[in-house]
């Protein structure tokens, strides 16, 4: 009877500990997921809320060249970050590489490419935009002016051959720190006797790094991949501040297109299809990572 | 032997000086937007590298703009309010999923994780309108309450308290201590690092943000400092010393957290890394 009654005052607490954080949660978080899907069946331009079934998506998927540029764009996106990983895991085998003695050094170097990570977008995209507006860039790059993918005079954001690649390397360059940092993690984790086992044995470094290092470092290399597409498919804020989209839309993402419409043309439900498409996209990678890593672990 | 050594040093050369070129691709941009503010002009050909006799004449016009004082308060009050509410939220939350059984937890822990799945920019749009309809857009309320819900703050807590001992809980709670007493007393200080994480990426995160209060507000008298800055030089001015001091000032009270508490920015980014 009294343990009856314990039982039941812990299960009360407990809910009552739960539900601040859920009530907040459900309000702003999942509510609006399902709220997005619904707003995505409607018109809800000029204050107009009219329900129009499936016709947004029908108008997304068969008339909207723009949505499907913008999906062009996440390829080209997602490429460019891949190579970026490649990049950053290249530097991690340096950084944490037997042939540099200094340690100061490797601990300098993680600091100061980690910092633009901590940094808003808004304060680096103005940052490369006025930098690129300079005459910085003719003045570095004027003795290369026949070997360059973008005219010299005017910023390369503004030239649609080379908008996506510039801004593409800029996301590159900031998130390479973070990168770095994560793979040295992975690095870190590979047990000490079994490198030191292979020297003795007398292994060359590239052996070394072939069967060792990189199957040891396959199931993270794996997961970060499929981490950065998934973040591919979200991308904004770089593109609202140095590009917003432009030019000719050569830079939008889907992402960029929602808000664009939700914002600036003040066509809500069209938004809300093309956010719901972009949620659908991403929880089917999600869940194709979820499949990785079970696979993994 | 001596040959081996010899191509050790070249390879310690060879990384060296790519390691010493990936780090001036990091320096160069953050030194020559301050060279701007100190009134370097890169805008006249051939562009000058260097400040002509230091002028801070890009500070002061951006202290002086009407609006910057209140940008920075609300600034300062957004990523402050919003974090101290996403961590008293969050560490009650996690401790309720580390501590009690109850119908139901699996569900509810489920959800959040769930909700984790799904990118939270395209989640704005939805808010966006409910906020409209509630007439809070524009308001502190809206700007303030919604990022409180943060799904990667329970997340980094819930792993974090599941390593404290329930030993000491126990043993607290038979001494008749209740549940508030034993999260703020025991299991808190004994979470302390992940709870200087969670504290340093809120407030970042936080005050970097400028997506949301660009959809939130209307008013610049709102706006926090990276909002204004960020509206002033996307609009044409020439002023380039007066906006390149302004991002400087947006950067600075980030990269001071971030000197402040490397480590902790580090390991944020292997329990996020692995779930960001």
């Amino acid at each position: 009877m009294m343990a009856q009654s314990l039982k039941s005052r812990r299960m009360l607490d407990a809910y009552l500990l739960v539900i601040p954080f859920l009530f907040l949660y459900i309000v702003f978080w999942l509510f609006p997921i399902i709220h997005g899907i619904w707003l995505s069946f409607f018109d809800l331009s000029l204050g107009r809320e009219t329900f129009i079934g499936l016709e947004n998506y029908l108008r997304v998927l068969f008339t909207d060249s723009i949505f499907f540029m913008s999906l062009k764009n996440v390829l080209i996106y997602a490429g460019m970050f891949t190579l970026g990983l490649v990049v950053s895991l290249l530097l991690a085998l340096m950084i944490s590489s037997s042939y540099l003695k200094s340690n100061r050094m490797k601990v300098l170097v993680q600091a100061i490419i980690f910092l633009p990570w901590v940094v808003s977008w808004a304060s680096l995209g103005l940052m490369w935009t006025w930098l690129l507006r300079s005459s910085l860039v003719d003045y570095l790059l004027g003795p290369f002016s026949n070997y360059l993918p973008f005219r010299l005079g005017v910023s390369p954001l503004s030239q649609t051959s080379a908008a996506i690649w510039i801004l593409s390397s800029i996301v590159v360059w900031r998130n390479l720190g973070y990168n770095t940092v994560l793979f040295l993690v992975g690095l870190k984790a590979i047990p000490k006797e079994i490198i030191e086992a292979s020297m003795i044995d007398g292994a060359s470094s590239w052996i070394r790094f072939r069967r060792i290092t990189l199957p040891l470092m396959k199931p993270m290399i794996v997961f970060v991949t499929i981490t950065t597409i998934i973040g591919t498919f979200q991308i904004y804020d770089p593109i609202r501040v140095m590009t917003d989209g432009g030019p000719a839309f050569t830079t939008t993402s889907p992402v960029h297109w929602a808000f664009k419409n939700v914002v600036d043309f003040g066509k809500i439900g069209y938004g809300s299809a093309v956010g719901t498409i972009i949620v659908a996209i991403v929880f089917v990678l999600n869940l194709l990572q979820y499949k990785v890593i079970k696979k993994y672990l | 032997m001596r040959e081996y050594s010899k191509r050790n040093q070249m390879v310690e050369m060879v990384f060296f000086t790519l390691i010493i070129l990936i780090s001036f691709s990091y320096i160069f941009p953050f030194y020559m937007i301050s060279a701007l503010a100190l009134g370097a002009n890169a805008y006249k050909n051939p562009p000058e590298f260097l400040p002509q006799g230091f002028r801070v004449s890009g500070f002061i016009k951006i202290i002086n703009h009407p609006d910057f004082l209140r940008w920075v308060g609300n600034s300062f009050l957004y990523a402050t309010l919003i974090t101290v509410g996403a961590l008293i939220l969050s560490s009650i939350f996690a401790y309720a999923i580390t501590r009690y059984n109850f119908p139901g937890k699996e569900v509810i822990f489920w959800l959040v994780l769930l909700g984790m799945m799904v990118p939270g920019i395209v989640i704005y749009i939805p808010i966006y309108y409910q906020l409209a309809k509630l007439g809070l857009i524009n308001t502190y309320i809206g700007i303030i309450v919604p990022p409180m819900a943060s799904a990667y703050s329970a997340f980094l807590l819930k792993q974090s308290f599941e390593s404290v001992p329930k030993d000491y809980d126990e043993a607290a709670s038979i001494d008749g201590a209740g549940a508030l007493t034993i999260l703020f007393r025991i299991v808190l200080p004994i979470a302390k690092p992940a709870i200087i994480t969670a504290t340093l990426f809120n407030w970042v995160m936080n005050w970097n943000n400028f997506v949301w209060p660009l959809l939130v507000l209307t008013t610049s008298d709102k706006y926090p400092l990276v909002l204004g800055v960020l509206y002033m030089g996307l609009s044409y001015t020439i002023e380039y010393d007066m906006i390149a001091a302004g991002i400087l000032i947006c950067m600075l009270p980030s990269v001071i957290l971030y000197l402040v508490g490397i480590d902790y920015f580090m390991k944020g980014v292997v329990v996020g890394g692995l779930k960001k």
